[in-house]
């Protein structure tokens, strides 16, 4: 579903990402760990085709950057989107015109999901931060994206809303989507993932697969601090 | 000011400095507008009071009315958002400091001056055409540009009194809201009675008058700097308006340090609120939101695929009060009306011309500015043009009604006939155009650039843009006479701008599939 290939993104001499390739198939969910300023968001950027890039960006085998990709697309900010006079149910409604998708409730039921049926006549500047991305992750997902990629999804949530994602998460792997999460909290990712790629300065420095069944192998988050700490990587 | 305080103040300074040699961008920005600056302060020279210049009078009016206007406008603010002299690191780090209230308050206030004098810099840009019309040198140049630093200064400091006094009872607010409405109103009231009965001397005469009568001085700070800045012109004693500028200055400090308010509570939210308006202004929404806004009808009537953004503008516009004309808008087209007055004198061209050079920064705040920050334009699913167009479109039938307003009525006072008044607006509203696709123009190749250096591309790229048709309009003039020489500029303008405006923007077309949104 999703391809990369070699990305490389500059800010004049910073070099954000570098020689990135990785893929994340249908009904696969991939995890984006790293510390901050490792470069995690750039690439969800360069993905959701808010960046100019060098290399190649595929998704559901179209370039990122054409029409037939974003209609594959939902992308969940790391600062909430909201338009500050728009009521919440707007912003569904929004979404679901500039999207040319016919009224099937589905927006309704997002917002019942997320708890916020009864803010529906909201605006969004009314909105607490909390509120704002949960009304960003049901913009996201509105339209019924074949590709999630969540930059940074946890920050701001209350505990029932992390667990009505973790719980997303999951629905939308066995509905045969692709998730890409970008996060800096390991307890977060749990044990839902499929692949997990380490970022440190703007590379790859690990990429880890799940595999239930291997006791001896390496936990997350020893891995994780094995990398970062300086020690080394398997 | 002596201590942490001291050092803060003096490494914040230092730091600016510094930070400006590591930017080469914003060096050159600043660079630019000094040279801007001293060329502007070098090419007048004239002596006021000498044959041929206008009645001092006048200038001396003038700047009574930017005083009293300035005043006011930020003390409206003070109702609604109190307006703060301290930042939020001032905040964070400061107020559980140990360190007086009454020491913090001085060094916010001391900081706050440096503030003035910059928002006060556009002044002495002036420079060059009141040299020209009233004779005014650098003395008197120097004595308008503090006596507007003063008025900001104090407006400011007002503001802030207001919101602390007030932000907690909201009768009271209503209260004080109504007095100000009150002596607003007797002072348009008086002054507009004036002009009315003395309207057979010439209307700006009698404004002229009525705006250096003893009655308009005696309006708290704008009047009384106003009446400061006109003794200094005639040589005559500055104590009045000083005196009174000074003990006003003394009560509001009185009033906040020694009151037994704690006024860390309130400043803290006027600075928030202060900080929120500056952090939606970077993000391109130039207009604050309003405290209240009324919700009204919900829903989308029409739009389908990328002409949903066009309705959603409709409805932000509706709820953030915006109807055709914002607030600025308004104003700005009341001071040029009001210009129109005092610049009769150099035409129409020289009202255009001001007119234009304030539409540059009026057509930024358009909807798309605001847009382009946010992921939705670039991630929906419609043709990169079709979207930049409708999201343009909103700012197209406000640009119209903005013409109207100023242009009428200019052409009213400068006794204009109907063909010139209609070419003016058409060139406006082409101009309004222009300067949307200069925008796209600025985004579509140095988006992420530094806030300096966009405003200097900015500035260039319009200037350039502009270039044809006032090149085209020049030459026509002076070869030609159809109706009026006046209608054939203003209409070769409109005929050279819209064909620019619209081949940009089809150059642009892709601009949304390599914008940077960072």
């Amino acid at each position: 579903m999703l391809e990369i290939e070699h990305v490389v993104k500059k800010y004049g001499k910073v070099v954000a990402n570098n020689d990135i390739s990785f893929k994340v198939d249908a009904g696969q969910i991939a995890i984006l760990l790293g510390p901050n300023g490792a470069g995690k968001s750039t690439i969800i950027k360069c993905i959701a085709g808010l960046l100019r890039f060098d290399g190649r960006i595929t998704i559901g085998g179209y370039n990122n950057k054409t029409q037939e990709a974003k209609r594959l697309l939902g992308y969940v900010p790391e600062t909430p989107a909201v338009y500050d006079l728009l009521t919440v149910g707007e912003h569904l409604e929004f979404i679901r015109r500039a999207y040319r998708m016919e009224d099937d409730g589905y927006g309704k039921q997002l917002l019942k999901r997320f708890e916020m049926a009864d803010k529906k006549d909201k605006l969004g500047k009314e909105l607490s931060k909390g509120m704002q991305q949960k009304l960003s992750i049901c913009c996201a997902l509105a339209h019924r994206p074949r590709l999630i990629i969540f930059d940074e999804p946890m920050v701001g949530l209350d505990p029932h809303a992390i667990k009505e994602m973790k719980t997303l998460f999951r629905e939308q792997k066995d509905a045969g989507a692709a998730l890409l999460i970008s996060t800096h909290m390991i307890d977060s990712v749990e044990d839902y993932w499929d692949a997990t790629h380490i970022m440190i300065n703007g590379r790859f420095a690990a990429t880890k697969y799940n595999q239930p069944n291997d006791l001896q192998a390496q936990s997350l988050e020893e891995l994780f601090f094995a990398i970062t700490e300086g020690g080394r990587a398997e | 000011m002596t201590g942490p305080l001291a050092y803060l103040y003096l490494t914040r300074l230092k730091n600016s400095i510094k930070e400006l040699f590591k930017k080469p961008a914003r060096l050159i920005y600043v660079l630019f507008l000094f040279a801007l600056m001293v060329f502007s302060l070098t090419s007048g020279g004239a002596r006021m009071g000498e044959a041929g210049f206008r009645d001092p009078a006048e200038l001396t009016a003038m700047a009574t009315a930017l005083y009293i206007l300035m005043f006011l406008l930020t003390v409206h603010n003070g109702f609604s958002r109190g307006g703060s002299i301290f930042t939020m690191s001032d905040v964070n780090l400061l107020f559980p400091a140990p360190l007086s209230h009454s020491r913090v308050l001085f060094y916010g206030l001391f900081r706050h001056i440096n503030t003035s004098l910059l928002l006060g810099l556009f002044i002495l840009f002036q420079y060059g055409w009141l040299s020209r019309t009233y004779g005014v040198s650098l003395v008197v140049m120097f004595g308008l540009f503090l006596g507007y630093v003063a008025t900001v200064f104090l407006g400011q400091i007002t503001a802030m009194t207001i919101y602390i006094f007030t932000s907690s009872d909201e009768a009271l607010r209503n209260r004080w809201q109504a007095v100000v409405w009150f002596l607003t109103a007797l002072l348009v009231l008086y002054t507009g009675l004036y002009v009315w009965q003395h309207a057979g001397e010439g209307v700006l005469s009698a404004a002229t008058t009525v705006a250096n009568s003893l009655m308009v001085r005696c309006f708290p700070v704008g009047g009384w700097l106003g009446w400061t800045f006109a003794a200094f012109v005639s040589g005559a004693s500055l104590v009045p308006g000083l005196l009174a500028s000074l003990v006003w200055l003394a009560l509001l400090v009185c009033l906040i340090n020694f009151s037994n308010r704690d006024w860390y509570e309130d400043v803290l939210k006027t600075t928030e609120l202060t900080q929120s308006v500056v952090a939606a202004q970077r993000e391109g929404n130039l207009e604050a939101l309003p405290d209240k806004v009324r919700v009204g009808r919900t829903g989308f009537d029409e739009g389908w695929g990328a002409d949903t953004f066009y309705y959603k503008h409709r409805i932000e516009n509706r709820r953030g009060g915006v109807f055709l004309l914002s607030r600025n808008s308004l104003i700005f087209a009341v001071f040029i009306i009001i210009m129109a007055l005092f610049m009769r004198k150099g035409g129409i061209v020289a009202v255009f011309s001001l007119a234009t050079y304030m539409q540059l920064f009026t057509t930024r705040s358009g909807r798309i500015n605001k847009e382009l920050t946010k992921p939705f334009i670039y991630l929906v699913p419609e043709p990169p043009f079709v979207k930049l167009v409708q999201n343009l479109r909103e700012m197209l039938p406000g640009a119209l009604v903005e013409a109207v307003v100023i242009f009428v009525p200019v052409g009213l006072i400068l006794g204009l006939g109907g063909p010139d008044i209609c070419a003016c607006i058409l060139a406006r509203v082409s101009f309004a155009l222009l300067f949307a696709a200069g925008n796209i123009v600025v985004e579509r190749f140095w988006s992420g650039a530094s806030k300096a250096l966009t405003m200097l591309l900015y500035i260039t790229v319009m200037t350039v843009l502009a270039a044809p048709g006032a090149a085209l309009a020049l030459v026509v003039s002076s070869n030609l006479l159809l109706i009026s020489e006046n209608f054939i500029v203003f209409l070769v303008m409109a005929i050279v701008n819209i064909p620019v405006s619209l081949l940009v923007l089809f150059l642009c077309r892709n601009m949304l599939q390599y914008a940077e949104l960072n």
